[in-house]
């Protein structure tokens, strides 16, 4: 690795700034040049996000993982029509969404998925964990019942922090659209997990 | 100007609890997936492996084959039954030029496998642009095939196809 691939995935500047935007541009003419470094450098900062959007979408680690694996693989291969300085962070997040639904419906029709399968962190008791994976699969189930667009709508917002005008630019809507989704979304959230809400109020109370 | 208020405590609590009960990769774990991303050139080639060995006679015969009906349809001569032409075209040869005819569908439009109740829909290989689709494939119970130009070097890039995974699965005949 060399030369702008080189470069410390951290150092990569914030999405809108000028010179961010122009050192991104360079990163990515070298990724389709064929550097895959400087495509590492591009998407590593947004890794953690990717899995956290994807394990949210499918419940299931390593069915997460293959997600994000398969979302990098789409986002090098439409590389050329990403635009920098556009948030390459919404165009990874986007696409992973759509992965991870896309996977887990393919897994749930072949009947290998089984939800809450996961290995549990160390250091918790058998009840944190136990009521962990079930707040975890109640927030699936009911992000699950939700349309399509409002359903990434959501997570783009709530899980990756994406602002409305990203979240527009991803899934292709404007700005009052992408308010509507996630206005909508967030109702019928509180609305069947309005009960966790409270109780998670009470104890930051 | 209160509901905005609302809506603004509304996000904060659900941001608390999604935050509370998110996951976090390992190291171990990212460093899987950046090496998945440094190895796409091979990716390529496993598709390759991965989509002929779904169709390892029928693959060979049908490209051909297809190119033809492919032009054929393209000077715009019947090809649907009901025309007295044949249906469809296998799903490796959809090209964008092709997909433009009566029976391959295009972006956003669903057809059929060659003698299959196989469906299939293309959407455009834009992620961005795939979401505005009327077709779900998601919701359709379908599985996005990856794109076709990581396979077949002839087909155009424009397009996605979505396909049942019976169709990777080799249970098709061409």
């Amino acid at each position: 690795m060399d030369g702008i691939s080189s470069m410390d995935a951290g150092a990569l500047p914030v999405d809108g700034e000028e010179r961010g935007a122009s050192l991104e541009k360079a990163l990515v003419d070298a990724a389709l040049q064929g550097d895959g470094g400087a495509f590492a450098t591009l998407v590593k900062p947004h890794l953690q996000l990717l899995f956290r959007v994807a394990y949210r979408a499918c419940g299931d680690a390593s069915l997460a993982e293959d997600a994000v694996q398969e979302t990098l693989a789409v986002a090098y291969q439409g590389l050329k029509r990403y635009r920098p300085g556009t948030s390459f962070r919404a165009y990874l997040a986007s696409i992973a969404v759509k992965r991870a639904h896309t996977l887990l419906r393919s897994e749930l029709r072949r009947g290998r998925y089984e939800s809450g399968a996961d290995t549990p962190a160390g250091g918790l008791s058998a009840d944190t964990l136990l009521e962990a994976d079930e707040t975890m699969a109640r927030i699936r189930d009911a992000l699950a019942d939700l349309p399509e667009k409002r359903r990434a709508a959501a997570l783009l917002r709530l899980d990756a922090g994406l602002s409305y005008e990203e979240i527009a630019r991803s899934l292709g809507i404007s700005q009052g659209s992408a308010r509507v989704h996630v206005h909508l979304a967030m109702k019928e959230l509180r609305a069947r997990l309005g009960d966790l809400l409270i109780s998670r109020g009470k104890q930051h109370a | 100007m209160k509901d905005g208020r609302m809506d603004e405590e509304l996000e904060k609590s659900l941001k608390g609890l999604f935050d509370e009960t998110t996951r976090t990769a390992d190291d171990a774990a990212l460093d899987r997936m950046l090496a998945a991303a440094l190895e796409i050139p091979g990716r390529r080639r496993s598709l390759w492996q991965r989509l002929l060995a779904a169709w390892p006679r029928a693959g060979w015969i049908a490209l051909p084959v297809a190119a033809v009906t492919a032009l054929v349809l393209a000077l715009g001569l019947p090809s649907h039954p009901e025309d007295g032409g044949t249906r469809g075209t296998p799903v490796a040869m959809l090209s964008t030029s092709a997909s433009r005819s009566a029976t391959n569908p295009g972006a956003g439009e669903t057809g059929a496998v060659q003698g299959t109740d196989t469906e299939v829909a293309v959407v455009p290989a834009d992620p961005l642009a795939a979401l505005d689709t009327d077709i779900d494939p998601i919701e359709d119970d379908m599985a996005l095939l990856d794109p076709p130009h990581m396979a077949f070097d002839n087909v155009d890039d424009s397009v996605w196809l979505a396909v049942y995974d019976e169709v990777l699965d080799g249970k098709i005949s061409l």
